[in-house]
Formats: C-alpha cells, structure tokens, sequence
C-alpha cells in the first residue's frame, strides 16, 4: 500500500534533479575550464575547454595568438578580448589558429585586430564558431574549413584595412570564409572596407559540396576602385547550397552584387536584397526573393 | 518490504549534496570584473559588471548606472534594477551611456524607469541587449543607436504611464540595429494624453533587421495612433521587417506595420487586428494581413 506513494516521491526526486538549477551550461562560469589561458601567444595541445578570464592582447605581428596542436578542443573566451590591434595594420597574425584539426570550438571570444581573426584551415571537420564578436581584423574574420562545421550567431564589424594584403594578393576583404560544408546561420556582417582597387565580401563560401547560408544579415560593405562588392558568394561550380532568408543590403555601388553563384546549382529563397547593381547573379531562385535597387 | 523504496528516496534526496558544485552559466560570477552593489553607479573600468542581489532606487532623474567607458557588460544574474519608487512622474534612465561602442546588458530586470535602457550618440554602436526582462518602464523600455548593434530576446512588459511624456514604445532603434525574437506585450499611452502607443520604432536607418518578433496589446490614447512596428524611413533607408508577429485589438488610427518609404520591405509577418495592417512598406511577399 505504502509503495506506490514512495515510488512516487523517489520519481519527483528524479524529476526534480534534472529541473534543479545546479546543471552546469559553463558559459560564463569557469566549471568546466580544463585550463586558461592566461598569456599571449598560447599553445593548446590538450583537448578540453580552454577559458579566458580576463582580456588578452598582443603586438606579434606574425604567428598564432592562440594556435590549437590537438583535436577536440574548445576555446571559449568568457567574451574576454583577444586583441592585436597593437601590430597595426601589417599585422599577419591569426588571433586563434589551428591547421588539420577536428571538433574545435571558439565562443564567446572578442577578437580584434587580427590578419585572421578565426582561421581553423586544413583537412578539419566538424569546427563550430559560435556567439563571438569579431572587430577591425584586417583581412579575414573568420576562416573555417571542415565538413559539418558551423558558424553561428558571430557579430562581424568593421573588417578590412591590411597593409599587407595589399602588397601580396591585390587586397580583398573576406569577413566570413567557408570552405568544406559549413552552415554559416544567423550571423551579422556589417561594414568591410577593402583598400586600393580591393573587393568587399560578406560572406565567402569555396568549394562547398552542400550547405546553407542562412538568416544572416549583411550591409555596409565598402570596395574601393576597381573592387566589387559581393555581400554573399559561393564559388564553386558543383555546390548544392542553400541561400535563403538573408537579409542583405547595398550601397548600390557599380558592380555591386547581393547574391553571387559560380555554379548553377545553389538556390537562393526567402532573401530580401536591395541596393546592389545585381540582386542575385547565377542562383537559382526558388522564389519568395525580394530584390529591389 | 517497504525499506527498499524508501531508502531509495532517501539517496535520492541526498544526491545534491555530493555533486559537484557546479553553476549555471548565467548566474556565475566567475568572469566578474566587480559588483554592482548599489545605486546610482557610474562604471568607469572595462569588463563584466555583475549584480548580485536586486537593486533600487527612487531617483527621479539622472540614472541608476551610467556606462562611462567602452567595452562594458552589465550581467545582472537576472536581478532587478528598480526604479518604481520614484513613480510615474520619474525622469531617471535604468542604465545609460553615451557615445560608448560595445556596452552587452544581459539578464537584467529592469523596472520602473523613464527609460529602461538608452544608449545614444552618433559615435554609439556594436552594443547588445539581450535576454533581459522589461517591466513597467513608463515611456522607452529600451532606446539604442548604432549600427551593429543587436536587441534580442529580450521580455518586455507594460511599458508607459509617464506623466513627464505621453506617448510610449518598447523599443526605439536608430542607425542600423537588428531587432530579433523580442517579446513586447503591453505599450500603453499615458491616459488623457492623447498620444500614440509603439511597439518598435526605427528611425535613421540605413539598413538593419526587425526579425522574429512578437507583439501585442498596444493601447493608444485617445486622438493618438497605434503602431505595431513604424518604420521612420525615407528613401534609401533600406530596412527589413520579417517574420513578425503583430496583433492588437482592432481599434481607430492603428497599424500593424508602418513604414514612411517602401525600402523598407516587409515580408513574412503575421499581423491582425489592426485598422490598416500595412501602410506604405514595400510587401516583399508571404505576409498575412487580417483585420
């Protein structure tokens, strides 16, 4: 008679602890820290969480702030700073970097200054940028390669301006970069400046097989002489991408494009475009886009 | 025979006191530069500034914490910033700065106040407000310029009152600033002031999103208007209003969503309710308008 009512308690017991509020999402707290980081520049060859707890800077004009030796790891910068805005703009350093690594993690990380902000490059997968806030890096804010990877909710501001890059590759302006197939989802990307006869581009994605280029809002991107602005592109001819629900504004410059495909396979849908010489250049349009001029 | 349950129940309830303590990520101080601990404040030195009890203050004007440097969050664990003791007639801003870049408020309660939260100034931007709750601010519950600036997930509640003014807006955004998944229910105009009641206003804007919103009970006063979003653009002001959700009880001199130009492009939302649903925005198509 008595049991029934005491597996009851002991199932509110159980539901209770999965509803108790000590359940750790290690955000801001420093729980689940394998260790920090605690200077500039840093080596992680460990897996595990690796936190900021308080801002980072550096003038190094060349290497990694933070390079990654190892798989499985997770940067996660508190939105602590990581800034090189001290190297100016010749800089040619990568704020975090890793080449040829799987399931790496960077969130909540507030990085200036940078030739590369983000640059996970190489035969990676699975690498995920989530919930930073990228500023005034000078070439690339965000570079990821890898199969299944994700960037995410990122807030992108004011890229552009390298020295360098002028003198080597003619000057472009790349704020998001993805190559792989990599979901690039609700992120904002405002303001890029390209120098002398540089190109402007929000959001770049290379050699995709298949993904979307979704919910991301991008505006405020300046070329310079015979430079073109493109605010979402995807150079590759055998991609099955899809673009849809981005909200994308221009400046109505010469040459100016919202969406670009090389390919013929892409589909666009959903995307309200305005203020560009070409809406949509070689997309397909699976309707509900809204260009005007 | 009935040891074995009860025993059960009994590890059950000690379990707690053995796991490890870990914190929620929100109400964490770990990453905490200081504490806020009374008001007014004014915060002078960059990093994360964190309340750890509820706050109040029956200042009348001036406001309850002043961000005087770049590069601030105010974390407020999901405790209150009060200001309801200086009553309808107050002045006072929650929290405010000027001419700042990069100020985060995140799980703030914020209370009572003539505005909730301004940021302003033409050099003002890259600011977030995010997943704080807005309840009974008596004109703007939150007022922000700058381009790249984001309000998003924020609750507000009950906003106006005023006695000082006497219209009232939620949101009031200038310069390219997304405006996504809030949640406004309950703008009212000052009663005998004959003035307008605004879910979210934008003014100034170049371009910027106003996604994924959801708002409702807007209540004008008398000869005034109801807006659900009112898009103050002019030509080249290239606003998106998408996917939001706008209902209102039909009343005289109302709009769901109102735009000055037709840049500004509407697409997806759902709005009912109101005595025009859509004045002069441009219909980028899939919206569903019903009286």
């Amino acid at each position: 008679m008595n049991r029934p009512n005491t597996r009851s308690l002991a199932l509110l017991l159980v539901a209770w602890l999965l509803g108790s509020p000590h359940v750790a999402r290690a955000a801001e707290s420093y729980d689940n820290c394998t260790g920090f980081i605690t200077s500039l520049p840093a080596v992680i060859s460990t897996p595990g969480t690796w936190c900021l707890k308080k801002d980072l800077a550096t003038a190094m004009s060349s290497g990694n702030a933070v390079e990654i030796q190892t798989d499985d790891v997770v940067i996660d910068c508190n939105n602590f700073k990581l800034g090189g805005l001290a190297a100016g703009l010749g800089t040619s350093t990568s704020g975090i970097y890793s080449n040829n690594r799987a399931r790496i993690t960077v969130r909540h990380c507030n990085i200036r200054g940078f030739f590369y902000g983000l640059l996970l490059t190489g035969n990676g997968s699975d690498q995920l940028a989530e919930d930073n806030r990228f500023d005034n890096n000078t070439y690339v804010a965000v570079a990821v390669s890898g199969d299944g990877s994700i960037v995410r909710r990122n807030r992108v501001f004011d890229t552009g301006g390298s020295t360098l890059q002028a003198n080597v590759y003619g000057i472009s302006v790349d704020t998001i970069w993805a190559a792989g197939s990599t979901d690039v989802i609700d992120n904002t990307v405002v303001a890029a400046k390209s120098g002398t006869d540089g190109s402007a581009f929000g959001i770049q994605t290379v050699s995709l097989d298949t993904a979307s280029v979704s919910g991301n809002r991008v505006r405020s991107l300046l070329a310079n002489g015979a430079g073109i602005v493109r605010a979402i592109s995807s150079f590759s001819t055998v991609s099955h991408l899809s673009m849809r629900d981005n909200d994308i504004t221009g400046d109505g410059s010469a040459g100016s494009i919202g969406l670009y495909c090389q390919g013929s396979g892409d589909r666009s849908k959903d995307n309200v475009i305005g203020g560009f010489s070409t809406g949509i250049s070689g997309c397909n349009d699976d309707n509900g886009n809204d260009v005007t001029p | 025979m009935y040891q074995r349950p009860c025993f059960f129940a009994l590890l059950m309830l000690s379990l707690p006191l053995f796991l490890p303590d870990v914190a929620h990520a929100a109400e964490s101080y770990d990453n905490c530069t200081g504490f806020i601990t009374s008001l007014p404040t004014t915060i002078s030195t960059q990093g994360t500034w964190c309340l750890k009890q509820d706050l109040n203050t029956a200042i009348t004007s001036g406001n309850a914490i002043t961000v005087a440097t770049n590069n601030v969050t105010i974390d407020c664990n999901n405790f209150k910033v009060g200001g309801l003791a200086a009553g309808a007639g107050t002045q006072a801003y929650g929290i405010f700065a000027s001419d700042k870049v990069n100020i985060t408020v995140r799980r703030c309660n914020i209370r009572g106040f003539f505005y909730g939260t301004a940021f302003g100034g033409a050099l003002s931007g890259g600011h977030v407000i995010e997943g704080n709750r807005y309840n009974g601010n008596t004109f703007v519950a939150v007022s922000i310029r700058g381009d790249g600036s984001v309000v998003r997930g924020n609750v507000l509640i009950d906003t106006g009152g005023s006695t000082a003014a006497p219209s009232a807006e939620a949101i009031q955004a200038f310069n390219s600033v997304d405006v996504l998944d809030n949640s406004i229910s309950g703008v009212a105009a000052t009663t005998g002031g004959g003035d307008n009641a605004i879910g979210i206003y934008v003014g100034t804007s170049p371009a910027g999103s106003i996604s994924g919103n959801r708002i409702h009970d807007l209540v004008k006063d008398g000869s005034g208007y109801t807006y659900g979003i009112y898009a103050d653009n002019i030509s080249g002001e290239r606003m998106t209003l998408r996917d939001n959700d706008i209902t209102a009880a039909a009343s005289g001199n109302s709009y769901g969503m109102y735009c000055v130009n037709t840049a500004a492009r509407a697409k997806n939302n759902v709005v009912g309710g109101f005595t025009t649903l859509m004045q002069g925005c441009g219909d980028a198509g899939g919206n569903d308008l019903v009286p």
